[in-house]
């Protein structure tokens, strides 16, 4: 089926269901015609029917006539006899078409009745009274025999007339029957036939309505009917082609898409690296303005430290001098009345009270420059051996005031774990402090702003500093009970300029630098322990004999 | 024998220092102290020739016009034999590595050690010639 089009199907189907019911009315109205033929027939035999009654009546009269113009001789008689004759001649030549031999005895009969009529007459009219009377028996006999030709007309007209009725009743049954039988028939056929024909149309349609269906759901794999060389074959090279030209804008599809999404993470990477590089320019320019405020410092410091130097040199000559006043002087003091001489000692012993104070307080401001100069950029680091816990005493010290001084409310607990048999190290003072208020500073920070985060009122900030000696190496631990550290970022925590503090409250170098210090500077290693909410541990670990250390190296 | 010393510094008050911390070696006539407040100053006073028995030491590196670094060159170039000290505030490594490759005998950081100084003198080679 799929091999002729549908179109064609269709026409077939058309044509075919015209011919049926061609033949069906050709068939019923062969049946009519001939049903009606016989009908026809039957009113022509009930006709006949009456024209041999009609003739049977005239025949009466004539044989009536006929009898009476025999016995009275009145030529009215005669006359009405002859007409008599004339109308039963008409009836009989109705009749002789249908029934010529009966038609041709009767007139044998009467030709006959009319002879043996007209003899008795003669009887009649030479007074035979007898001749006549036997020739009018005679007559009588043919009288009958009409009659009954009469009769036997009718009787056969009759029968055939029912025959034809009969017939003609068939006919119609028979073409009803035909008419229902023809009906069905074609009924059935056209049904059947309709029925394949839409079945070869809509079973591959629905075949190709589920491919339509799946390829629009997306399913572009689905199975598409083999075409045939009908319309619907046609549809179905059509669609195959649709699916492939599909296939290939989804192809292309997800290689744009795959093109956008790189371009997208390209572009997403440079702004990244943009947003980090500002963040690195803001940094830049903090550890700039910080470097230059180091600069300064140092300057300040260098400057300071000049005048104070003579201050402090002076005080401890004036001491001397004094000294030696004191003993040039001596005797020519004690030489002197007693209220001059307690005056005088008195007032050198105040001199060189006043003179120590000098010297103990440019000393106490001498240190404060040193440190200064020792924490500000550009000071050499020269390794020394010192005790490590003095050292962290120091840093928490510093750290811990820098702190207050930088916010009033500030206040955490320290705790020391410190390891009190550890030998002096030796190590750049100057740059292990560094890290130490480095690490200090941050923990400070983080558990002071888990304090002002978290509202915990319970919540106490805490730090606590553990050393340990390990033999070859030392083992410096800080660790703050603060806001911990996103694992996400642990890996960066020693990058320059990564900071997570807002900008201008860090550098972002201080782990940078304190991480260089430890291991490149000093061969040692530093490492962090968190947990996000909950603490932050940094350990320190210093070996005893640094490896590849430059001394000196500015930081 | 007495040793002839020249203080080199821009600063007046280091020579009043020096004059007070060395009034007892002063006194005794193991020294003598020359002063001169510039590079300029002392080159122009080592030509007078208060030579050979002196020690020179540049008090300050940092000068106006002449610094230190230059003047212990220029020092070290006509007169090698005499021994120079430096003293100064910058401990750092460069000045010092420069200070060596000129020739200077002792690098002496500020604040001056008066005592250090006064050992390192007497054992310079020159101090017991």
């Amino acid at each position: 089926m799929p091999f002729v089009s549908i179109r064609a199907r269709l026409i077939f189907l058309a044509v075919l269901l015209l011919a049926i019911l061609a033949l069906a009315s050709v068939l019923l109205i062969g049946e009519l015609v001939r049903g009606s033929h016989d009908l026809a027939e039957e009113a022509r035999l009930v006709s006949i029917v009456k024209n041999a009654n009609s003739a049977s009546k005239h025949f009466g009269d004539l044989k009536y006539w006929i009898t009476d113009a025999a016995k009275t001789f009145l030529a009215r008689s005669q006359q009405n006899a002859d007409a008599a004759k004339a109308r039963l001649n008409l009836d009989l030549q109705a009749i002789a078409p249908v029934d010529p031999t009966g038609v041709a005895a009767i007139g044998r009969e009467i030709a006959t009745l009319t002879e043996v009529a007209r003899k008795a007459a003669e009887s009649y009219s030479s007074d035979d009274s007898a001749g006549g009377n036997a020739l009018m028996q005679q007559a009588q006999i043919h009288v009958l025999n009409v009659d009954r030709e009469i009769e036997q007309i009718v009787d056969r007209s009759e029968q055939n007339a029912l025959v034809r009725r009969d017939a003609s009743m068939r006919q119609a049954e028979t073409a009803v029957t035909v008419s229902i039988a023809g009906g069905i028939i074609t009924l059935v056929l056209a049904l059947s036939l309709t029925a394949v024909i839409v079945r070869s149309i809509n079973s591959p349609l629905r075949r190709l309505e589920h491919s339509m269906a799946a390829i629009t759901r997306g399913e572009l794999e689905a199975a598409i009917p083999r075409p045939g060389r009908d319309e619907i074959g046609a549809m179905a090279s059509a669609l195959g082609m649709l699916r492939d030209s599909l296939i290939e804008r989804d192809r292309l599809d997800r290689a744009r898409q795959r093109a956008e999404a790189e371009i997208r993470a390209a572009r997403d990477a440079a702004e990244a690296a943009l947003g980090e590089l500002k963040a690195a320019q803001a940094n830049l320019i903090q550890a700039e303005k910080m470097a230059s405020l180091g600069q300064l410092t140092a300057g300040i410091a260098h400057e300071i430290k000049n005048p104070l130097n003579f201050v402090n040199n002076f005080a401890a000559l004036s001491t001397e001098l004094l000294d030696e006043l004191n003993q040039t002087a001596g005797p020519a003091i004690a030489a002197l009345d007693d209220d001059r001489r307690a005056e005088t000692e008195e007032v050198i012993a105040t001199l060189m009270g006043n003179l120590h104070k000098i010297v103990e307080h440019g000393n106490r401001a001498d240190a404060i420059v040193k440190s200064m100069l020792a924490h500000s950029r550009g000071t050499s680091g020269e390794r020394q051996t010192v005790n490590l816990n003095a050292l962290i005493e120091e840093a928490l010290n510093l750290a811990y005031h820098g702190a207050r001084a930088q916010d009033q409310s500030f206040n955490i607990t320290l705790e020391r774990e410190l390891d009190t048999t550890i030998a002096p190290i030796e190590l750049v003072p100057q740059d292990v402090t560094r890290v130490l208020l480095n690490l200090l500073g941050n923990g400070f920070y983080a558990a002071n702003r888990r304090r002002q985060q978290s509202g915990e009122a319970a919540f106490r900030p805490a730090l606590r500093v553990t050393t340990r000696d390990l033999g070859d190496a030392v083992e410096i631990r800080v660790r703050d009970n603060g806001t911990g550290i996103p694992p996400n970022i642990r890996d960066k925590l020693f990058q320059p300029f990564f900071t997570t503090k807002p900008t201008g409250e860090g550098t972002g170098l201080g782990l940078s630098i304190s991480y260089d210090i430890v291991t490149q500077q000093h061969g040692g290693t530093i490492s962090v322990d968190s947990e996000f909410g909950a603490f932050t541990e940094f350990t320190v670990r210093l070996p005893r004999r640094a490896h590849g250390a430059t001394a000196g190296r500015a930081a | 024998m007495s040793l002839s010393i020249l203080i080199v510094d821009d600063e007046p008050d280091v020579g009043e220092l020096f004059r007070q911390r060395f009034r007892r070696e002063a006194r005794q006539g193991l020294y003598v102290l020359h002063f001169a407040y510039s590079g300029e100053e002392a080159l122009s006073k080592l030509d007078t020739g208060i030579r050979p028995e002196l020690i020179v030491i540049l008090s300050d590196i940092n000068m106006p016009g002449m610094d230190g670094l230059t003047l212990l060159h220029e020092i070290k170039t006509r007169w090698p034999d005499v021994p120079v000290m430096m003293v100064t505030a910058y401990g750092d490594d460069e000045r010092r590595r420069r200070a060596d490759e000129y020739g200077a005998a002792e690098f002496i950081t500020k604040p001056v050690d008066f005592d250090l100084l006064k050992e390192r003198l007497r054992q310079l080679p020159s101090g017991t010639a």
